[in-house]
């Protein structure tokens, strides 16, 4: 897989991509990754101006308590509640996939955003936390097929397929809690630490969230990026 | 099936990768950007870099080449060397590293990883042990590139750092660094055993058969290598490609 994708063919797209910024550690990595595939995000904390981007992302990593505090200092949840809830496309990154869901189990005492029913939790079985590294991703959510299989194979979603994603093409992960969706139907794609299954996208209309980095998985997560930029009206 | 990593470590000193047999002897190996660049062409996993000789000064020095890194290398990097306050870390992670890397400073102040895990989370603060045998299954912690025996017994520091918050463990082994022969399994192993936090083996490899080795003899995460790789005595293509073939789980 190394020289595969050697060129980069740069977008250059005039699309207004509000990057949602209250302090998150990977908010420039993001950037800069969205940079490299030439494409000029926003960072933003300004409502109006998430208001009328046309794709929003929303990056984060620490703690979900931290997260959830920095963004409700910064006066952001309606409008990451209401972005996530709207027909523009959504792109949640690690913990700012964590957030949207009720509660953690990192954090008890401080609510999520609630966008979805349901917690984050810890990994029971796995003997070493966090998870730390590159790992594969199998789709659940095909509708022609109940049997998981590798992201990229045939994926019924642009957003996520990225034509150059292939079979057994790993993302990377740093994490010691993931979700668990009440409604098992916008898991997405799942994979496995240790012996423990855990969701690692979900997908619901135009919003996508994934425990992975795309912005760190080298030329997979690149190409996923493209992608989404791709499924941008 | 979470692959095992190959992490090239970039030795620091003054803008320039350089790495010496034993931390002596000094040579120059190279930009970093350009190897971080050409590493990431070749498969790596991760990269770090550590700075040898961080004084106040070239502080400055390592945030540029972090910023550099970070604008054309889409791998998570791990930054280290002579950080010594959250400040510091919030410096670095914000030039776009995504963990720490801190030793001495550690040991000083062990709330030094308590706070860091506490600002950044733990999956940000990698503890880095330079471990040398005592006797029969002891290890002592030195610093100071090696240079000063801090008295602490590596298994009890390591534990004592993952329950403050160290998300990950860099282990070097100063019985092997240098040596070309392989890395240290039994410390490894022995530190794997004790913590439930990835593992980092470095110090010995001189061959591609030891890298394959310490992951099947251990249960380590993640292989570091220097020398080996920077004067291009094997390269992460031939590693992998051994790893495969010996069922090891590789990207």
């Amino acid at each position: 897989m190394f020289a595969r994708f050697t060129n980069h063919e740069k977008h250059n797209v005039k699309k207004n991509i509000a990057l949602i910024d209250f302090g998150a550690g990977n908010l420039y990595s993001v950037h800069k990754a969205l940079e490299f595939i030439g494409v000029n995000s926003k960072i933003t904390k300004d409502p109006s101006e998430i208001e009328k981007s046309d794709a929003v992302v929303f990056p984060g990593v620490g703690a979900f308590g931290a997260v959830m505090s920095s963004i409700k200092k910064n006066n952001l949840q309606e409008i990451i509640i209401k972005s996530a809830k709207s027909k523009k496309p959504f792109l949640g990154i690690c913990v700012g996939m964590q957030v949207l869901f009720e509660m953690s189990e990192e954090n008890p005492e401080e609510k999520g955003l609630s966008v979805f029913k349901g917690k984050v939790v810890k990994f029971k079985k796995a003997k070493k936390i966090p998870h730390i590294g590159w790992n594969e991703i199998y789709l659940t959510a095909r509708s022609d097929s109940d049997e998981a299989v590798p992201i990229g194979i045939a994926s019924p979603e642009p957003a996520l397929s990225g034509a150059n994603v292939a079979r057994n093409d790993k993302f990377y992960f740093v994490h010691s809690y993931y979700v668990s969706p009440e409604d098992k139907s916008i898991i997405y794609g799942e994979t496995d630490y240790d012996g423990e299954k855990f969701t690692s996208i979900i997908k619901k209309d135009n919003l996508t969230a994934v425990q992975f980095h795309p912005e760190k998985s080298g030329e997979v997560g690149l190409e996923l990026l493209k992608s989404f930029v791709g499924s941008i009206g | 099936m979470l692959a095992k990593r190959i992490i090239p470590c970039l030795d620091i000193k003054d803008g320039r990768v350089v790495k010496g047999t034993k931390f002596l002897n000094l040579k120059d190996a190279g930009d970093p950007v350009e190897l971080a660049k050409y590493y990431n062409e070749q498969g790596a996993d991760e990269l770090c870099f550590l700075d040898i000789t961080a004084s106040h000064e070239e502080r400055k020095t390592i945030i540029e080449i972090v910023e550099a890194v970070a604008k054309q290398v889409f791998i998570p990097f791990t930054v280290g060397g002579g950080i010594s306050t959250v400040d510091q870390m919030k410096d670095i992670l914000r030039a776009g590293a995504d963990k720490i890397t801190i030793n001495t400073s550690a040991i000083k102040n062990p709330d030094l990883i308590k706070e860091g895990a506490r600002a950044f989370g733990s999956q940000c603060i990698v503890l880095a042990i330079d471990a040398k045998k005592e006797k029969a299954a002891k290890w002592k912690v030195y610093i100071k590139g090696g240079r000063e025996n801090t008295g602490l017994d590596v298994i009890e520091w390591a534990k004592k750092a993952v329950s403050l918050g160290a998300g990950e463990i860099l282990l070097t082994s100063m019985d092997a660094d240098g040596t070309k022969e392989g890395y240290d399994i039994e410390l490894t192993k022995a530190v794997v055993d004790a913590v439930n936090v990835p593992v980092i083996a470095s110090g010995g490899a001189g061959k591609i058969e030891h890298v394959t080795e310490v992951f099947k003899k251990t249960n380590c995460d993640a292989a570091l290598l220097a020398s080996i790789l920077h004067y291009k005595d094997v390269s992460i293509k031939q590693i992998k490609e051994l790893m495969k073939k010996e069922m090891v789980a590789v990207r």
